[in-house]
């Protein structure tokens, strides 16, 4: 916290270091929390970015009142919404037949390798309302309180946990079936070669 | 509960690699937002704004309209006991025989030379009044210096 405030004194002076090292400490947390908001990688780059130049912009009048990884999660998680909300309207609109095809291309300048287990775990998160993941989220990746979630909810503090835990709960049911699925299936295969 | 904790910790270590070159690519377009906004924002001075300081605190804003109010009733007081004990300073009047005196003339002859010596006359023979003619001035000197 303390080095917050001092790293955050020395980026409203100018200083690029301390813009670097924060840009070090809060990426990789970032990123995994946009990833699981969104489920798609090239988003959540976009996000992350889109953050970041917002903060670097506010150099010289940037005030923290509260932890400063508190405050890139919230920014993270109030565009991943936004842009939920775009890419539903978007599909409504394609359902409806107007409105442009998007690509499912890869975005040529990804450079989040999109690993096995954060997709496995992505995927899982995608099937969670998007409040109970974004709860979720918000509190392991953001390090935010309950209250804190909360807030940016407009829900209780009660509600804020409920959320957590069954989203917690029902996460690791669908990661347990996975692996059970796939216990089976190489069994499947070992009785089939046998 | 220990499930819960696996799961937790299973989310958080969960991770991710990040391409170099473009994550290069990506911290250069923030520094270059970053620079733009300190070459505009930044204030030529480091010294920090002590009034924003002062009124960003609730307790400190206190303290220094208490140090403020504390400050003009001192100096009001203070102002009033000087008008009670500065004593009136005024003209005193000579008398004639005082603008006479060698010392008054000398006093008059350093400050305006010979013109000053003869304004004090005039102005002590005014205050007497007019002299009889057969009254020379050195009689009038000797008698206003009690000779």
């Amino acid at each position: 916290m303390l080095d917050d405030k001092l790293l955050v004194w020395k980026f409203n002076r100018g200083n690029i270091n301390a813009l670097s090292r924060i840009y070090e400490k809060y990426r990789d947390d970032l990123l995994r929390l946009a990833a699981a908001l969104l489920n798609d990688i090239g988003d959540a780059e976009d996000i992350v970015q889109d953050v970041f130049i917002g903060f670097a912009q506010s150099a010289g009048r940037f005030q923290l009142t509260g932890s400063l990884k508190g405050y890139l999660a919230t920014c993270v998680a109030n565009r991943a919404r936004n842009r939920n909300r775009a890419a539903h309207r978007r599909r409504t609109d394609r359902l409806n037949g107007n409105g442009p095809v998007r690509s499912n291309l890869e975005k040529p300048d990804q450079r989040l390798m999109d690993g096995e287990e954060l997709r496995q775990l992505n995927n899982a998160m995608a099937q969670l309302p998007y409040e109970q993941r974004e709860a979720i989220t918000l509190h392991l990746y953001g390090g935010m309180k309950f209250r804190e979630i909360g807030v940016l909810q407009k829900v209780s503090i009660k509600t804020t946990q409920s959320r957590y835990r069954c989203g917690l709960d029902r996460l690791r049911s669908i990661l347990n079936s996975k692996v059970k699925n796939e216990t089976d299936r190489r069994h499947r295969e070992a009785y089939q070669e046998c | 509960m220990r499930l819960t904790e696996d799961i937790e910790k299973r989310i958080k270590n969960v991770k991710i690699v990040i391409d170099s070159e473009s994550n290069k690519r990506v911290f250069s377009n923030i520094l270059q937002a970053f620079r733009k906004s300190t070459a505009k924002d930044l204030a030529p001075t480091d010294q920090p704004n002590i009034w924003r300081m002062i009124f960003r605190n609730p307790l400190t804003e206190l303290a220094a309209a208490a140090v403020i109010i504390i400050a003009v009733s001192f100096f009001s007081i203070h102002q009033d006991q000087d008008k009670q004990e500065r004593p009136r300073i005024g003209k005193v009047k000579q008398s004639p025989a005082e603008m006479m005196t060698a010392m008054s003339l000398k006093i008059a002859y350093r400050k305006g030379g010979i013109e000053a010596v003869e304004e004090q006359y005039n102005k002590a023979f005014k205050q007497l009044g007019p002299r009889p003619g057969s009254l020379s001035a050195k009689q009038i000197f000797a008698e206003s210096n009690g000779i």
